[in-house]
């Protein structure tokens, strides 16, 4: 048995005020730096005796271990953990003779000690395990790390924190004694079975203990902490930028839902973020143990995978095959499948030959996916050309860090530590695709924005036009006062009035109506309408063909349909009135007594109703749309007939009713007309 | 005014000389957007079984005109079949318009379900 023996190892070094305690010697009487041995921490590399299995006997420090494999934990220079990249990684018992072993092992070390007078010893747990350890002196549990169950059952593990733990006092009962003693150090440690499946070179202790006094191994257990802090942060800032990125999707959901791929952006930001939180969580607190993580895995891995391969699908607008949609369900569920039996989940259940199947088909899932997403983004190059190709590199990226862990067992490098922090394929992936979608959707922003201004323009355009249709001046027409007042709901409107004096007989034909619909739509139905009104008035001036005119024009054009009053006032002031489902007129401040008729457009045998009467000098007629009597109040009270009928009761211009229609709560288009017959 | 939606609940009522009417139970606002309610919904009658409709609008709260021309479709429609229709529940304002429009041709407007029902008979 080789000893191992303890040395004080730390320099502190001071510039200016430093305390000797070294005995002075002859040359200690000339001038020197003096420099101060004290505080020291030592690793423990070994050689370590080692062995598979499990025994409670193995703590006791008489037993004999001669015969157990000799294991030295010296860290190869340049070796670095693959996942925190911190120096100093050794490989575990499956690189050293034990390849496939889980479960059980004990490593066991004796070391002499000898504190200085009132200091402790303690130990730094190893700052990378699979998964578990208790740590005895001379037969004496220390400590701890996962959650031991008793004899049996197998311990809940944890993502590996820095531990500490006290040694009992070296030597006399009064801890004063520098005289040397020997301790017996041993490590009872578990490794889970899914273990083998992720981390290359898998088993027992990767870091080499540390032995020193107490305040030493506290203040390195406290760098040990930082630099877990340090080394996950970029996790933790990933999860954040996820997580605000979901809620920037969902916020677009609410500007637009008819495209359904805001929705899946926020779906895949929200797993990624959550999976990356679980990450941050188990490396850094024991609130999670590792299984959450694994089971984490096994479900959201192939849930985000499954998204973003939606998100493409949905991106690019791909209609076929119309079952793509499902066969991405399906394999997203075989992927969780076949996760779940691969990991070995079911460790007492299946057999190691079966999980590796299940893992190798995890493998194959994975594969088509990734070449799904190639083939979504090509089809989009195809479609959209510059999209596709900026979304073709994160793509790609993504696909391959699918296969990470396959990566690293193959030793293919996968994680970087700029600045001590981890960058793993994974997570260089994720945020490539994030700039990728930022860039994409801001893309998309700067046209739909660009096509906001087209439409407005031709919004625009419309509105001219109408004005050019709808008469701004009224035609002076003899005998008669003509005003109107017309107030769309939108720029474009879908109240239409015509008036057109006869070129020789001195009557004049008014025609008033309303389409059904507002906006663009209704307005360019107006302009139809106009336009058929002038075509009929050029054969004749009679209502009832000029509204039987219109509703040919109008029958069979789906939605075309509109109410119309059609007037024809002669000279001596008869006039002929027809009506297709429009507000009959207030001649004198009473609607006159009309029989309905349907609206234009609805069937072609419509019969209209007719009726004839005669304008003396100074009567009026106030001709109205729907959109008066339909104004609506906050509380949704209609403006209504009651109250129509209660204005006209006095002398009122069309402008005073426009007024108070939109004063009440405009809804629809507004459109007074009053004539007035004076004596020529 | 927020536009709320169309729904349409759909029931079997007996009139006083035992035949069986299907009531047709607009809620909400009728607007363009309720073609596929209100069209839908009745062209799922079997014209053989639903020989009598009632027309009921006491839950509507607002129609406009592309409502109303949806309901005039319905009704020709409804003629055209040989189907007799009821309405009931109008207000005073849309009983006018309703008028107006020349939906009085296909069904007579009445102010409460058992008068409707009775004019089936």
């Amino acid at each position: 048995m080789r000893r191992f023996r303890f040395s004080l190892l730390l320099l502190s070094l001071f510039a200016l005020h430093v305390f000797a305690q070294s005995k002075p010697t002859p040359s200690a009487t000339k001038p020197a730096v003096q420099v101060t041995l004290g505080q020291s921490i030592v690793a423990l590399n070994g050689p370590w005796k080692f062995h598979i299995g499990d025994n409670p006997a193995w703590a006791d420090p008489d037993f004999d271990d001669s015969q157990w494999e000799t294991v030295d934990l010296t860290p190869q220079a340049g070796s670095f953990d693959p996942y925190d990249g911190s120096s100093g990684y050794v490989p575990g018992w499956t690189a050293k003779g034990h390849p496939g072993y889980w479960g059980w092992a004990w490593y066991r070390i004796r070391v002499q000690t000898a504190a200085r007078p009132g200091e402790k010893l303690a130990l730094a747990g190893p700052s990378d395990v699979d998964d578990a350890y208790q740590v005895f002196a001379n037969g004496k549990l220390l400590g701890s790390f996962g959650k031991f169950r008793g004899q049996g059952l197998r311990p809940v593990v944890y993502e590996t924190e820095p531990m500490m733990f006290f040694l009992p006092q070296a030597g006399t009962s009064g801890g004063d004694s520098t005289e040397p003693t020997t301790q017996l150090l041993a490590f009872r440690v578990w490794m889970e079975p899914n273990t083998l499946t992720f981390v290359p070179d898998a088993g027992g202790i990767h870091f080499t203990p540390l032995l020193g006094e107490d305040s030493m191994v506290a203040a390195r257990n406290q760098l040990a902490w930082f630099e877990l802090v340090r080394a996950w942060a970029s996790v933790a800032i990933v999860a954040a930028l996820f997580f605000l990125l979901a809620v920037l999707a969902c916020s677009l959901v609410l500007f637009d839902r008819s495209d359904p791929v805001y929705l899946w952006l926020a779906a895949v930001f929200l797993l990624t973020a959550l999976y990356s939180a679980m990450l941050c969580l188990t490396a850094w607190t024991q609130l999670a143990e590792s299984a959450w993580n694994l089971t984490l895995a096994v479900f959201l891995n192939p849930l985000t995978l499954g998204g973003w391969v939606m998100v493409w699908w949905v991106w690019f607008r791909l209609r076929s095959p119309a079952w793509m949609p499902k066969a991405i369900a399906g394999l997203t569920l075989l992927y969780m499948l076949s996760e779940a039996l691969g990991e070995n989940f079911f460790v007492t259940a299946i057999s190691h030959p079966v999980s590796a199947t299940f893992h190798l088909a995890s493998l194959g899932i994975r594969l088509l996916f990734l070449l799904l997403l190639v083939l979504i983004v090509i089809r989009g190059i195809r479609q959209q050309g510059r999209e596709g190709w900026l979304a073709l590199p994160a793509v790609v990226l993504m696909g391959i860090s699918q296969f990470q862990n396959e990566l690293e067992i193959l030793r293919v490098r996968v994680v970087w530590f700029p600045f001590g922090t981890q960058a793993s394929l994974e997570l260089i992936a994720s945020v490539a695709l994030a700039a990728a979608i930022f860039v994409l959707l801001l893309r998309r922003l700067l046209l739909s924005l660009r096509q906001q201004r087209e439409m407005a323009l031709d919004v625009k355009q419309a509105q001219e036009v109408q004005q050019v249709l709808i008469p701004a001046e009224r035609p002076q027409v003899p005998g008669l006062t003509i005003e109107s007042e017309y107030r769309p709901a939108r720029e474009v409107g879908g109240d239409f009035f015509q008036i057109i004096p006869h070129a020789t007989d001195g009557s004049v034909l008014i025609v008033v109506g309303d389409v059904t619909g507002k906006g663009l739509q209704a307005g360019m139905l107006v302009a139809l309408i106009v336009g058929a009104i002038r075509t009929a008035a050029d054969t004749s001036f009679d209502p009832l063909y000029v509204l039987q005119t219109l509703n040919k024009r109008l029958c069979g054009r789906g939605h075309a349909h509109a109410t119309c009053l059609a007037l024809r006032i002669a000279a001596d002031g008869a006039v002929t009135l027809a009506n297709a489902g429009h507000l009959p007129p207030y001649l004198n401040g009473k609607e006159l007594a009309m029989e309905g008729a349907l609206p234009l457009g609805m069937i072609e045998q419509a019969e209209f109703s007719l009726m004839r009467f005669q304008l003396a000098p100074g009567d009026t007629l106030m001709l109205m749309s729907d959109g008066i009597a339909e104004a609506q109040d906050e509380q949704g009270q209609l403006f209504g007939f009651e109250r129509i009928h209660a204005m006209l009761r006095q002398p009122i211009t069309a402008a005073e009713v426009a007024t108070a229609a939109q004063n009440f709560g405009q809804q629809d288009d507004i459109l007074a007309l009053r004539v007035e017959r004076v004596t020529s | 005014m927020q536009e709320q939606g169309t729904q349409v609940k759909m029931a079997e009522v007996k009139g006083s000389s035992g035949n069986p009417i299907t009531v047709l139970r607009f809620v909400g606002d009728i607007t363009s957007t309720s073609e596929a309610v209100v069209l839908g919904t009745y062209e799922g009658l079997s014209p053989e079984t639903s020989q009598r409709i009632l027309l009921d609008f006491s839950k509507v709260e607002y129609l406009n005109s592309s409502g109303i021309a949806l309901i005039i479709q319905l009704m020709y429609a409804a003629s055209k079949k040989g189907q007799a229709i009821q309405t009931f529940g109008l207000t005073p304002h849309f009983q006018k318009v309703f008028t107006m429009v020349g939906i009085t041709k296909y069904t007579k407007l009445h102010p409460d379900e058992a008068a409707a029902c009775a004019a089936f008979d």
